[in-house]
């Protein structure tokens, strides 16, 4: 290699570590940046969801207040079905389906085994699954299954983990007062 | 004129044998031109003199002999009578023979290109192609929020409770912090809030309920040390960015700081009381 092939490697390098010094992570940093502006009433309404469990004592207290996170989450996903917007449907699906798998039905599922039927609690629980199911069911009919946005392979699999979500649940709890 | 553009132009009259007035003074003295110029008019006269059959329907019996045995094609195309022998044709040959092929060429391959180019850019893109487009930034903040749901709603102590409000904490305070080049009043103001509330409605009262178990000194310091040190840690981290900070992220890291300060020295407190505190 000569002193010419050299030099001009030499400067090339050192024009390109100058030009990647110049914004090191300005990209990133504006996407976060716009993120938390996106999400600042999101993440102020899940704080509070998280703070008011440490104050639930009972599964199904906790099924009730992570059905709310669940419900916050829900309508950012509608939000974003009306933008037509398949990365947050799929963001918010996702996540949705998080709080739901790992806080609200196995919650639900734990207040099955100790609340009395024929108690005001067990009518609230019943009512709590009724209500959850028939939600969950609708949220994932209003994700389009057709058009230019519908027919993306992420929209396609926010809708179907939506409507796999109520076998999450197990059986609706019998009816008491039959 | 060189001689590679004398021969070109050679190659590309209708008649070689009779060069135009501009390269006959350059044929006049190059040997070399002139050779290609008499092999050119020599392969011009051979060509003229190879038999043609005498009419349309011997060169149709000729083409169908030869197809006799797997024949796709039976006959030729005639040209209409009107048209056949007229000499219509003839000037659109003569402009053909004159053409630059090289021209030719490279217009053909300038459209093939330009049309290619055209086509793939405009072409259907399939479904599969979406994974290959870059999908919008997910905020790892807000998937954090909801683990941090997550874990609450497993958490069935108060010292699991605790343990994941500091670490929730931890991560609005990181946040905070590394957002403080970037972040606008507003934002960096919420998220101070949030770590606010984290520390008072999330740490401290746990810390509260976790001093009215039963459980030795030892035993509750240990519960709260791990909690106390991260309020030390968030406090000093953000007192060391405040004073360089942008001015509209002061404040919120002032805030921050103070929270982490008061929320350190509750659970301290809780921590080194004998007793119920």
């Amino acid at each position: 290699m000569n002193t010419r092939t050299l030099t001009v490697l030499l400067a090339g390098g050192l024009l390109a570590a100058w030009g990647t010094a110049q914004h090191p992570t300005g990209g990133l940093a504006h996407e976060r940046l716009q993120l938390l502006k996106d999400n600042r009433e999101l993440l102020n309404d899940l704080l509070g969801h998280g703070l008011s469990l440490g104050d639930k004592n009972s599964a199904l207290d906790r099924a009730v207040e992570s059905r709310e996170a669940t419900n916050r989450l829900a309508r950012e996903l509608r939000s974003a079905v009306i933008l037509g917007d398949a990365d947050r449907i799929a963001e918010m699906s996702d996540l949705y389906k998080r709080v739901w798998a790992e806080a609200f039905a196995p919650n639900l599922l734990e207040a099955r085994s100790y609340v009395r039927p024929q108690s005001e609690r067990y009518k609230e629980m019943r009512k709590l699954h009724q209500d959850a199911a028939a939600d969950v069911a609708a949220l994932a009919a209003g994700i389009p299954a057709d058009g230019p946005v519908g027919a993306l392979v992420r929209v396609k699999a926010a809708r179907e983990q939506l409507e796999a979500a109520v076998a999450d649940l197990g059986p609706e709890p019998a009816d008491d007062d039959k | 004129m060189t001689c590679d553009v004398v021969r070109t132009r050679l190659l590309a009259l209708p008649a070689p044998a009779r060069p135009t007035d501009d390269l006959l003074s350059h044929l006049a003295a190059c040997p070399a031109c002139r050779a290609v110029q008499a092999e050119a008019a020599r392969l011009d006269a051979v060509i003229a003199a190879l038999p043609v059959p005498s009419s349309d329907a011997r060169k149709g019996t000729f083409l169908d002999s030869l197809a006799a045995d797997g024949p796709v094609i039976r006959s030729i195309p005639v040209l209409p009578s009107s048209l056949a022998g007229s000499g219509s044709f003839r000037p659109v040959g003569s402009w053909l023979k004159r053409l630059d092929l090289r021209w030719v060429g490279g217009v053909a391959a300038a459209i093939a290109v330009t049309v290619g180019g055209v086509w793939i850019a405009n072409r259907p893109k399939p479904i599969q192609q979406e994974v290959a487009v870059k999908a919008k930034p997910r905020q790892e903040l807000l998937k954090k929020y909801t683990d941090h749901h997550n874990a609450l709603a497993k958490a069935r102590t108060a010292p699991d409770r605790l343990k994941t409000y500091a670490v929730w904490s931890d991560d609005i305070q990181a946040e905070a912090c590394s957002m403080s080049n970037a972040a606008d009043r507003q934002e960096m103001n919420s998220l101070a809030s949030q770590y606010e509330r984290m520390v008072k409605d999330g740490m401290e009262k746990q810390a509260r309920q976790v001093a009215d178990q039963p459980m030795t000194v030892d035993d509750r310091q240990k519960v709260l040390q791990d909690a106390i040190a991260r309020l030390t840690t968030a406090e000093t981290e953000a007192r060391k960015l405040e004073p360089d900070a942008r001015t509209d992220a002061r404040p919120a890291l002032k805030r921050i700081a103070d929270a982490a300060t008061a929320g350190r020295k509750t659970l301290t407190q809780i921590a080194e009381a004998r007793g119920a505190p």
